[in-house]
């Protein structure tokens, strides 16, 4: 049997399961999951953070590998990715304990898991208790951590949770939608910390290309004149023909890596920075002369991925370190080269210790920050997040069964 | 508009049991197909064809008490189909990981059974039974996640609860499949 068998096999299970699964608790029935509610540049978002990181090559162009040319042959390869629940010994302090109880509210880690910098945080708030869970041992673990403010942030929002010596964000986990966008601009002081920078256009739902603003005060200048754009709930369905652009954003401090937040030609400001789809009706004219804004001065630009991906075989295991060499996608495998890869994050020496992936093995890094500059040993990726096996293809994709 | 009703439209081959099925669940089959291809345009066509496909197969079938399931797993053979044709990497993303998990189900091996192929809906069947010995907040996470391809986020903001219980949950559950399977001699 295949699991692709058993994924289909699933798919003939009686309706009453379905049924019972696709009922919605009366208690849950506001709470609205973004990612359905935004469409193309967030799903990609999504999609990809969860996805396999994926190099393919379908011509003999120069492929790049976080801003490096490579000249690869048509060839593709396909990371393992499962979604491995790690042991409590390879989980990083705020996955043991990503929920924390304060004053009798609880605050979820945001997503990006990356530290805060020490002058985003304000005065101490107090003791909170963290929550953690071992499923394979089935225990659960309790800690407290000191809780700080994080300036600029209403408390009532984000908490910051001193964990390990790393300041890292958390979020009321309730859900509790602003009642207009105003609220939103000054419980997250978002024009300080969100940057309208890369951004995607679509035409009636259709990609019409990546584009660079250098400067995105005027649009925080209108969006400024709509404090009192009211908040829409979020219906579900989803709205799928929209003229509007789409901007990726990542804010350490609001704990976001490459979000999405939309202004759309019929008028609205949708953004999933808070984990729930919030949407706010602007109004035409206002959105309207953001995208004219943006149409006049943005700058054709690159869509950056998700992730970079780095494939390539495994050929030294060292103290902090893992050196691929790529080799086996070059068009000319003399032009193989050797990346220095740092794997002081745990989340990637894990891979290698866990998953049990040796020296001479197909691997897929992926990274967050394109390559650094090359020096005497070569390029080093200091921004890798993990690390996963890889299956070489000498044609299509390859799904893995 | 009740689901019977709907399904006597279809028998009587009245057209309006399209529109009908499409207002009362156009957006639940559009988001079956548009999780697994993340693409609106196909995730659209997917719609589309499942109607179509209803109108082919009621009559025979007559799913009076469970018309959206009936139409929810068309939408959703639809899509794995489309998904399976189609090697871009942003329809296969979700599909491979879905897959990837699916894989801890399944005894350790080359991936072929000594049983040989299984039939697909005894398969189905043994599936149904494992799941009515789970407690019902793990059989619908289960069901969410691999029926529906929701994504772990979007359970959690489904069920409140958190990504690591969701995960833990979800593991435990694949475990047990994969144990529930062995004894039903699925697997070697």
């Amino acid at each position: 049997m295949k699991s692709y068998e058993l994924l289909d096999a699933v798919g003939g299970i009686e309706p009453r399961h379905i049924e019972a699964a696709e009922r919605e608790t009366k208690q849950n029935k506001r709470k609205r999951g973004w990612i359905g509610s935004l469409a193309a540049a967030a799903c990609v978002g999504l999609a990809v953070m969860i996805a396999i990181p994926i190099l393919t090559k379908k011509n003999a162009d120069a492929v790049m590998v976080g801003g490096i040319a490579r000249e690869y042959k048509d060839a593709a390869v396909v990371g393992e990715e499962v979604a491995v629940e790690w042991p409590w010994e390879y989980k990083t302090v705020c996955e043991r304990y990503p929920a924390v109880q304060f004053e009798g509210r609880e605050y979820t880690l945001k997503s990006s898991g990356r530290g805060l910098r020490e002058e985003t945080i304000g005065e101490k708030l107090g003791v909170a208790e963290g929550v953690g869970y071992d499923g394979y041992t089935d225990r659960e673990y309790r800690q407290d951590f000191d809780v700080y403010e994080i300036k600029g942030i209403s408390c009532e929002r984000m908490i910051a949770a001193l964990m390990d010596g790393q300041f890292y964000p958390f979020k009321y986990s309730a859900y509790v939608p602003p009642e207009t966008f105003g609220e939103v601009l000054d419980d997250y002081s978002l024009s300080r910390f969100l940057t309208l920078g890369t951004c995607t256009v679509y035409d009636d739902g259709q990609n019409g290309g990546t584009y660079s603003l250098s400067d995105d005060g005027f649009i925080w200048q209108t969006l400024e004149g709509c404090r009192d754009a009211r908040f829409v709930e979020d219906e579900g369905g989803g709205r799928i023909s929209w003229d509007r652009i789409t901007f990726s954003v990542t804010s350490d401090v609001l704990g976001v890596y490459k979000r999405a937040f939309y202004v759309s030609a019929d008028g609205y400001v949708g953004t999933n920075i808070f984990d729930w789809a919030y949407t706010f009706f602007i109004g035409e004219e206002a959105a309207a002369s953001i995208l004219a804004y943006a149409e006049k001065n943005g700058v054709e630009a690159q869509p950056e991925p998700y992730l970079y991906s780095l494939a390539g075989t495994l050929t030294e295991i060292g103290d902090g370190y893992i050196l691929v060499d790529d080799s086996i996608l070059c068009k000319d495998e003399k032009d193989g080269m050797v990346f220095k890869v740092l794997t002081a994050d745990i989340r990637v020496s894990r891979c290698i210790d866990f998953l049990k992936i040796g020296v001479g093995s197909l691997v897929v890094v992926s990274f967050t920050e394109p390559v650094g500059v090359e020096t005497e040993n070569g390029y080093t990726i200091s921004s890798a997040t993990g690390v996963t096996r890889g299956t070489f293809s000498g044609g299509e994709v390859l799904v893995p069964e | 508009m009740d689901d019977a009703k709907i399904v006597d439209l279809y028998l009587e081959r009245d057209e309006s049991a399209i529109s009908h099925t499409a207002e009362k669940y156009g957006a639940r089959l559009f988001q079956i197909a548009n999780h697994i291809l993340d693409d609106a345009a196909s995730a659209e066509e997917c719609e589309n064809s499942t109607y179509l496909e209803a109108w082919n197969r009621i009559p025979p079938h007559e799913p009076r008490t469970y018309l959206f399931a009936f139409l929810g797993r068309i939408a959703r053979h639809l899509a794995i189909d489309v998904c399976r044709r189609n090697a871009s990497q942003k329809r296969q993303a979700l599909f491979c990981e879905l897959t990837a998990e699916m894989e801890e189900c399944l005894s350790d091996g080359d991936g072929s059974s000594a049983e040989g192929e299984v039939e697909a809906k005894e398969l189905s069947r043994a599936i149904g039974r494992f799941l009515d010995s789970c407690s019902e907040e793990t059989r619908n996470v289960f069901v969410r996640r691999y029926w529906f391809f929701d994504t772990i986020p979007e359970i959690c903001a489904r069920t409140g609860f958190s990504q690591s219980k969701v995960k833990s949950m979800l593991f435990r559950m694949r475990e047990g499949l994969r144990e529930f399977l062995e004894k039903e001699g699925y697997a070697p």
